[in-house]
């Protein structure tokens, strides 16, 4: 980015005071523990954010219309709505934030520690790359396609048409593994000249008479293609062409179509760490900016008023929302793991141990203890979540089964002759270090399914829905872990999306290609299937199949197969199944007795 | 960490993809007649433009299901906004399947009829135009400082000064009690909810004279004040976001007036296929009606072998289990109806629609006479049939059409499935001839 322009209507001083409040902070997350990446702000205007937002937090992005369509939508929202955009930060080395030129310098605060907290989780969480080179790169692919529309050889509408259709299978990545490099141009095969199949394919005759005089050609390279394949545009990559409507048949790519998928599929890579850590990073920054902010007194006195409505805003949108869910079971966490290490001191005091701990031990004069012994110049001491005002009964709670856990690996049981000693030995930073240690390993789905319980739930209220197909409407399937859980994990899994392979690139021994639905309970919008067939039709150049379960409203499932050729879609119904069901898991959480 | 200005403009990139957006919109919004053939009736004209939204593969909506949180059972309903993720606040990468709708207002939507159907409709009535300043009823965030909303401001100045109080007072009471140092004052303010900070119990502490002026709590003499006191009230502070502005309601008086009067069999043999079309042919009307229209009302009545006014919701919803007696909404009409909208100053539209069954006799006997006694610009009647299967006493629609033969006033269609609907909208609006 080039350098700065000065806007005469904001003021030095502005400037200065929003320096000195980003230094600061800065300094206090790594106090706390953070290690955040370094970070640019820049001061925008209304417009501006929107832009930014639109284009995913950087300036320049490809041309398409979805662009401008996000950008509407923000500003529609923005003004019957309100939707303010608090922060807006990319994951970069540097990464940028930008803030808004009409925030408070409340507002402004709260947004820089919220964005330290993103940094520090970017420059810690595995599944993030150290130097990604983001904006480069983007702009690099901007100025590529730009090009390509530019072209007086290329049409632009075709151009426009390529990147819609492979923005259809935009999450057909396999997002849990790095990227992998497609090289289409095997040096040792172009030796070896013509396959046999490819020597049958180009005389001119009908595939009918092909199969019956030549009958089945074995392709060398079918033997790679053992395994489906997550990565459907790495797919297309190696085996797929374009439909030629003159000639009717399929042909290799343009070189800008194949820049284009490979651009878009790089682009996939990069943005699937943000969506597969999203309740993880948001519960992140949400928690760190409550600490920083409320606790540590950066909010002076009328400004909590101001920090707590801007709070409450945002985490009570509808819908999921990964900031409140991921915050409290950060909190939870925090809390848990403190519970734990007290439990684990007192434990070891003479006269205690699991069987009469919730009897014999006085938690009231131990929170006592607690709070004489922490320091509040020492920042884990003085924001002790077991002291917090909400979760002053939460040290008690400790379930008896984790008691018993913790004290069966337990040697020296009977280090300290009081509970007054043991308490001096308790680490006010366990939780924060267990914090610390779980956003450097996990993901939304590992964070989910480990740290989920029945204790979170219940202290938090969570239910899963369902449709009822009887009384037609959405009601309450179950108030129980296992319920809440399937369903939680169904909406971040794959981005909330059902996961789709390849399957076979010579379907129906005719180049056809063959799509299977990872089916796990729950059925697909086929309406849109569809769709999206007829549009990887075009990237495919030749008929593409999708193998599938569907689901009727009384629960009885029916694979099908769903065919389009280029001219119509056509539904053939199919026992075999047993490819596409994955065996262990059903999403589906309806009672029996709606069916 | 330093703080710039963002460089270069970006809006020449974003203008760009906007005006992309627009124009692919533009084109490629679903055409009226198959948004009415496939589009959702509600109360709002939202015609789902085609193309912006992309397909990808997803779950079954009503398949996926969701979490909420709250005191629940199971089987307690669930108002699912069926929304995908909560709030995108500025997170970069998150893209679902977007629905963008182009929303059109009732004139829009009436002169796309007008196109696409070649309608060509003349309004009657009176041209009456009065704009007048009513009450200051209306709030707004700006204006003359002679129409400040002084209540307003001090109310939410005082709720405030009320939730931020405490009592420093009783609190430095709590601090002279032998033995209550900064931490028990502390731990026991938050325990009994009294809202102050620690470093201000510290400055407080500092200005204690005695520390050991009680032996205990109990001693205080003081009583603790939950309110603010009087005097302090001359001290509120006041925010400009609570400012608000009283404005002028604009009223306006009609051009033309028009009542529409809808009317449906809901007897039992009107099942939900039939009800659907009847929705399909009549919302287009009661839209494209307010689009020509200044002021147009809505009368709703639902009949089997009596009749009874409803609301809109209800129209296309209910169904009851009696027979048929067609006339007896035109006499609801005539009794109830009428004199609330006087055929001088009103245009008046009588559309009703069955599955052209009713009692022997009763349509001529009594439907057909008092659609000539009641005055209107359109009587129309639309028969709705699917797959085309007729029963011997479905006659209505043959009858109008014999004694109504050449009399532009009184239109008669028949639809038997969506493929019919917007013909039968046709020959409801069109008016061809002078009238």
């Amino acid at each position: 980015m080039t350098g700065p322009l000065r806007d005469p209507n904001v003021d030095e001083s502005t400037i200065e005071k929003l320096d000195e409040a980003a230094d600061e902070l800065n300094e206090l997350a790594e106090d706390l523990g953070l290690s955040p990446n370094s970070v640019n702000y820049w001061l925008v205007n209304h417009d501006e954010i929107n832009q930014l937002a639109a284009y995913d937090g950087f300036q320049t992005r490809y041309p398409h219309w979805k662009w401008g369509m996000k950008y509407v939508e923000r500003k529609k929202k923005d003004a019957y709505f309100g939707g303010k955009i608090f922060e807006l930060v990319n994951h970069d080395e540097p990464s940028s934030a930008f803030l808004q030129e009409s925030n408070s310098l409340q507002e402004q605060k709260s947004v820089i520690a919220h964005v330290e907290a993103h940094a520090d989780f970017f420059a810690n969480n595995k599944f993030f790359p150290d130097d990604p080179d983001a904006a480069a790169m983007l702009e690099r692919h901007a100025r590529i396609i730009e090009s390509y529309y530019e072209d007086p050889s290329i049409e632009y509408e075709e151009v426009e048409e390529w990147i819609d259709a492979i923005l259809c299978l935009e999450n057909t990545i396999d997002e849990l593994s790095p990227m992998e490099d497609v090289n289409n141009s095997n040096p040792d095969e172009d030796n070896k000249g013509p396959s046999a199949r490819e020597k049958v394919d180009s005389l001119d005759i009908s595939e009918d008479v092909k199969r019956q005089v030549f009958g089945e050609i074995e392709d060398e390279e079918e033997e790679d293609m053992a395994e489906e394949e997550t990565d459907v545009l790495a797919f297309l990559l190696k085996h797929g062409k374009q439909f030629n409507e003159e000639s009717e048949r399929a042909v290799e790519y343009e070189d800008w179509q194949r820049t284009i998928l490979e651009i878009l599929r790089r682009e996939a890579y990069y943005f699937a760490a943000q969506k597969m850590t999203k309740i993880m990073n948001e519960g992140w920054a949400a928690f760190w900016e409550s600490v920083m902010m409320t606790n540590e007194g950066y909010a002076e006195a009328d400004e909590i008023i101001d920090y707590a409505d801007k709070q409450s805003m945002v985490l009570n949108a509808p819908g999921l929302n990964p900031y409140k869910i991921g915050k409290e079971l950060w909190e939870y966490i925090e809390n848990r793991r403190n519970r734990r290490e007290v439990a684990d001191k007192l434990l070891r005091v003479k006269g205690i141990d699991w069987r009469n701990y919730h009897n014999d031990v006085d938690f009231t004069d131990v929170m006592e203890k607690l709070e004489e012994n922490a320091d509040d110049s020492v920042l884990c001491e003085k924001h002790y979540s077991l002291l917090r005002r909400q979760n002053l009964g939460f040290l008690e709670t400790i379930p008896q089964d984790e008691l018993q856990r913790i004290d069966r690996y337990m040697f020296e049981k009977d280090r300290y002759d009081t509970v007054e000693e043991a308490l001096q030995d308790v680490d006010y930073e366990a939780g924060w270090k267990r914090m610390r240690e779980i956003r450097e390993t996990h993901n939304d789905i590992t964070f989910i399914d480990a740290f989920l319980t029945e204790e979170f739930i219940d202290k938090e209220e969570y239910f899963a829905y369902e449709f009822n197909p009887q009384n037609e409407q959405f009601e309450v399937s179950g108030v129980d872990l296992d319920s809440v859980k399937q369903k939680l994990l169904l909406q971040i899994t794959n981005g909330g999306k059902p996961t789709i392979q390849a399957s076979d690139k010579n379907y129906n021994n005719a180049g056809e290609l063959l799509l299977k639905h990872q089916y796990n309970g729950i059925p697909l919008d086929m309406k849109q299937s569809e769709e999206v067939l007829k549009r990887v039709f075009n990237l495919w150049g030749r008929p593409v199949n999708l193998k599938t379960i569907d689901k009727d409203a009384e629960g009885n499932e029916q694979g099908i197969i769903l065919r389009y050729d280029g001219e119509s879609i056509e539904e053939e119904e199919t026992d075999d199944v047993e490819d596409i069901r994955a065996d262990q898991i059903d999403y589906d959480t309806k009672p029996e007795d709606w069916l | 960490m330093d703080v710039q200005y963002i460089a270069q403009r970006m809006s020449r990139r974003i203008n760009r993809d906007v005006k992309r957006f627009r124009e692919i919109g533009e084109n490629s919004r679903m055409d009226l007649e198959e948004f009415i053939k496939h589009g959702q009736m509600g109360n709002d004209i939202k015609i789902p433009i085609k193309i912006v939204d992309l397909p990808e593969f997803e779950y079954d909506q009503r398949n996926k299901g969701g979490i909420g949180q709250g005191d629940a059972e199971q089987g307690d309903p669930v108002d699912a906004d069926n929304g995908e993720e909560g709030d995108e606040e500025g997170e970069p990468g998150e893209e679902g399947g977007q629905h963008e709708y182009y929303e059109m207002d009732p004139e829009e939507f009436a002169q796309e009829l007008d196109d696409e159907l070649g309608l060509d409709f003349e309004e009657k009535g009176q041209k009456v135009v009065e704009t007048s300043e009513g009450d200051f009823n209306e709030t707004r965030r700006a204006g003359p400082d002679s129409t400040l909303d002084t209540d307003h401001l001090f109310k939410q100045a005082i709720k405030r000064h009320v939730a931020m109080f405490a009592d420093t007072e009783y609190i430095k009471e709590m601090l002279s009690v032998r033995g209550y140092g900064v931490e028990k004052v502390w731990d026991w303010s938050r325990k009994n909810g009294i809202n102050v900070s620690k470093s201000q119990i510290e400055e407080l502490a500092d200005e204690v004279d005695n520390p050991t002026k009680y032996d205990s709590p109990d001693d205080i003499e003081k009583t603790l004040r939950r309110r603010p006191p009087r005097s302090s009230y001359s001290n509120l502070k006041f925010r400009s976001d609570d400012e608000r502005y009283r404005a002028p309601e604009t009223v306006k008086e009609p051009q033309h007036n028009a009542v529409v009067i809808n009317i449906r069999d809901v007897s039992g043999s009107m099942r939900q296929n039939k009800r659907e079309l009847v929705e399909r042919v009549f919302t287009p009307m009661d839209w494209y009606l307010q689009g020509k229209y200044d002021n147009v009302e809505f009368v709703y009545i639902a009949h089997d072998a009596q009749a009874w006014r409803v609301d809109r919701e209800e129209f296309f919803g209910i169904r009851s289990g009696g027979g048929t007696k067609v006339s007896s909404a035109y006499e609801l009409i005539t009794q109830e109806v009428l004199s609330d909208y006087p055929w001088q100053s009103w245009n008046r539209f009588v559309f009703a629609s069955g599955d052209g069954e009713n009692t022997a006799n009763d349509t001529e006997d009594n439907v057909i006479p008092m659609m000539r006694d009641i005055k209107a610009n359109r009587h129309g009647y639309v028969e709705v049939q699917p797959n085309g299967g007729r029963s011997r006493r479905a006659n209505i629609a043959d009858e109008l059409e014999k004694e109504f033969s050449g009399e532009d006033t009184y239109r008669v269609a028949r639809v038997g499935n969506k493929n019919d609907v917007m013909d039968a909208i046709r020959v409801m609006l069109d008016t061809t001839d002078q009238d």
